[in-house]
């Protein structure tokens, strides 16, 4: 865990937030996915959330719903999603988050998915569908082998709910943008404004990233501005692979993390 | 300690932190509700005369002949308005949904039942309805479509997936995600997060609660066995529940499809293992990576790879047993209860119909059966001629 609080707190440093870059594993299929998952943290990307694919994720909109597809019908397996992420922190020093819906860590065996998530070099796990009042048991496996939990806000989340919630994640809080599911936005949504302050005015040294939607470099700019400690941006980067060029991605990652950067006159 | 919503191991709140608070809020207004005598009157009052009920409980006596063995006694759902018991929680969470301001209500559906309950419910209540259902079911099942559309509801076919019924629950969660300030979320049986499954029993139970007096009126005694088809489960649990302290036993009935093999059943209690679908704990099935699988039946409303976590829990508990039979088994129990009472069940009580038929001539005359039709067949109609048009059948069975 210590690595990941390492990661945001030298974006910190260079008055930036740090940028979470989210990619389903094993997409497009498993070897282009090592490729893809490197250049995300060559061109800079603080940390990496890789996503196992699941059949049925009923937090993500339409990108990767089918990104999850593809990378299942190329024989992406919770197994070898992990052998990729072991295999891009032997080539790149970065942090991985682990996002996985519970079904496949349960059938896993939540012992054995702790232990080998932290044996291939993960910090911690966000499971989407995983709230507060569920967490205890889960956590205790996770926190026991070293990896931590990641727990998420929503806009319609109360004050009081929020407080609970960004004392019992670890590292940081995944603050969702919108009422909603994954997918692209043309805008940063007044919501995500809302609840970032909330998140920050209740906790003030928490850290919290806010993801869904973020997908152009003036909505990370905004984010950054706003006093958000990391930005999370996943279908604009998952679209990207799907339709576009690996230069393509690492140009956009480039952009990405420069609008991250405060500048100094307000 | 556990948090509420749990049946021993199973059921629990499994969502994204977004519908946290409305599940808080439904459960609130819902115990409140229930509590009240004005919403138990006017829900009491839909039942009778809008559904139809009290359903009568009615005894084959040519079936029970034919078979020579225990009594065999129908309770007639198929007779409700629509034409299965899926009209029983339709209105009760459609009036719930009233009661908490809520205009617009939302729906999945797979073969169309609970799609077209929805649609009636929120027609008579002036509640705005969008349905969810599967590409594939939708166009196995064009006539509810359409059925659903005259009554005023919207309904969105799903592309996602396997285009049936999880994908279109899968569908309905993420509208739900997305408006859980302005919706209401109809969800049709005794599965997903809590308090879904405790809310759709207690709706249900009406059905034991009728069946439970009306056996002691005509036999003067409890029944033996109460037998019941489990997809998701709500016919099951609600015919069950008031019988749980009795000396009953109680047997859900669940698709055996056509091959024991993944994706040729959908018997996850019989043949699945535990998981997690659409925000509950129970039984699920699943390929070996916890990919959930697909699924087959020939009843389109047993067509569902997880089931409601209350039935994990009467499974592990030993309270009730259940069982899978074949489409085939299903088919026959379809013609048989044609030719002897006149009555066509739907094909998701035939199962329940072909345990019964299987059990009864090893039991005694004096024993009592009761199984709960819980639909009528016209809908399967084609699939039944289609069946026996392959078989040769044709007219003798």
């Amino acid at each position: 865990m210590r690595e990941l609080e390492e990661a945001f707190d030298r974006a910190r440093s260079r008055r930036a937030a740090a940028f979470v870059a989210y990619m389903t594993g094993g997409f497009p299929d498993r070897e282009t996915s090592l490729q893809v998952l490197t250049a995300l943290a060559e061109e800079g990307a603080d940390v990496i959330e890789v996503g196992v694919p699941f059949s049925d994720p009923i937090a993500d909109g339409v990108t990767i719903q089918e990104a999850s597809q593809i990378a299942l019908s190329k024989g992406a397996t919770p197994r070898n999603v992990l052998e990729t992420v072991a295999r891009l922190r032997r080539k790149v020093d970065v942090p991985v988050v682990l996002m996985s819906y519970l079904n496949v860590a349960f059938r896993y065996g939540l012992q054995r998915f702790a232990e080998d998530a932290r044996s291939c070099g993960v910090s911690a796990v966000i499971f989407p569908d995983l709230p507060l009042e569920e967490l205890g048991p889960i956590a205790e496996v996770m926190r026991g082998r070293g990896l931590g939990v990641v727990l998420l806000g929503s806009p319609v989340t109360r004050d009081e709910r929020l407080v609970r919630i960004l004392d019992a994640s670890d590292c940081f809080t995944y603050l969702v943008s919108v009422t909603g599911v994954t997918g692209e936005r043309s805008e940063v949504p007044r919501s995500a404004i809302d609840l970032l302050r909330r998140a920050k005015s209740l906790r003030p040294k928490s850290r919290v990233a806010v993801g869904f939607g973020v997908s152009s470099p003036e909505h990370g700019a905004l984010l950054s501005r706003e006093g958000a400690d990391g930005v999370v941006v996943g279908s604009k980067l998952v679209s990207i692979v799907r339709r576009g060029t690996l230069d393509e991605l690492r140009d956009f990652v480039r952009e990405f993390r420069n609008s991250l950067v405060r500048s100094h006159t307000p | 300690m556990k948090a509420k919503g749990w049946f021993g191991r199973f059921g629990g709140r499994f969502v994204p932190e977004t519908l946290m608070e409305a599940l808080e809020e439904l459960e609130q207004s819902y115990l409140r509700l229930k509590e009240s005598e004005e919403f138990r009157r006017e829900l009491d009052h839909l039942l009778r005369t809008y559904a139809g009920r009290p359903t009568p409980l009615y005894f084959a006596r040519n079936l029970t002949r034919m078979l020579g063995g225990a009594k065999i006694y129908l309770k007639r759902e198929d007779l409700l308005h629509g034409g299965a018991h899926k009209i029983n929680n339709a209105l009760g969470q459609a009036l719930l949904a009233r009661h908490m301001g809520r205009r617009r209500v939302i729906a999945e559906t797979g073969a169309g039942q609970h799609g077209v309950a929805t649609a009636m419910a929120c027609a008579a209540l002036g509640l705005e309805c969008r349905v969810y259902m599967g590409e594939l079911d939708a166009r196995r099942q064009a006539a509810n479509v359409m059925r659903m559309r005259l009554l005023g509801a919207e309904v969105v076919e799903v592309r996602s997936g396997t285009r049936t019924l999880k994908d279109a629950i899968n569908e309905a969660i993420r509208d739900w995600v997305t408006n859980v300030q302005t919706t209401y979320y109809l969800l049709g049986s005794c599965v997903g997060p809590h308090p879904y499954p405790t809310i759709v029993r207690d709706f249900q139970s009406v059905i034991g609660r009728e069946c439970r007096e009306q056996v002691l009126e005509a036999e003067g005694r409890l029944p033996d066995y109460v037998i019941a088809c489990v997809g998701g489960g709500s016919n099951a649990i609600g015919i069950f529940h008031p019988f749980l302290d009795d000396p009953v036993r109680l047997i859900g009935v669940e698709a055996g499809g056509r091959g024991e093999s993944l994706g040729e059943h959908a018997a996850s209690l019989v043949r699945g293992s535990e998981g997690v679908l659409h925000g509950a704990y129970t039984y699920v099935l699943q390929d070996e990576h916890g990919q959930i699988a697909d699924t087959w039946s020939i009843a389109p409303g047993l067509d569902y790879p997880a089931v409601g976590p209350e039935h994990a829990y009467l499974k592990e508990t030993g309270r009730a047993q259940y069982v899978a039979v074949s489409d085939e088994a299903a088919l026959r129990a379809y013609v048989t209860l044609a030719r002897t009472e006149g009555i066509l069940p739907a094909l998701e009580p035939a199962h329940a119909l072909a345990y019964a038929m299987e059990l009864a001539p090893t039991l005694r005359p004096d024993d009592v059966i009761v199984v709960n039709l819980s639909g009528r067949g016209d809908k399967d109609l084609e699939t039944v001629l289609g069946w026996l048009r392959d078989e040769g059948a044709g007219g003798g069975i």
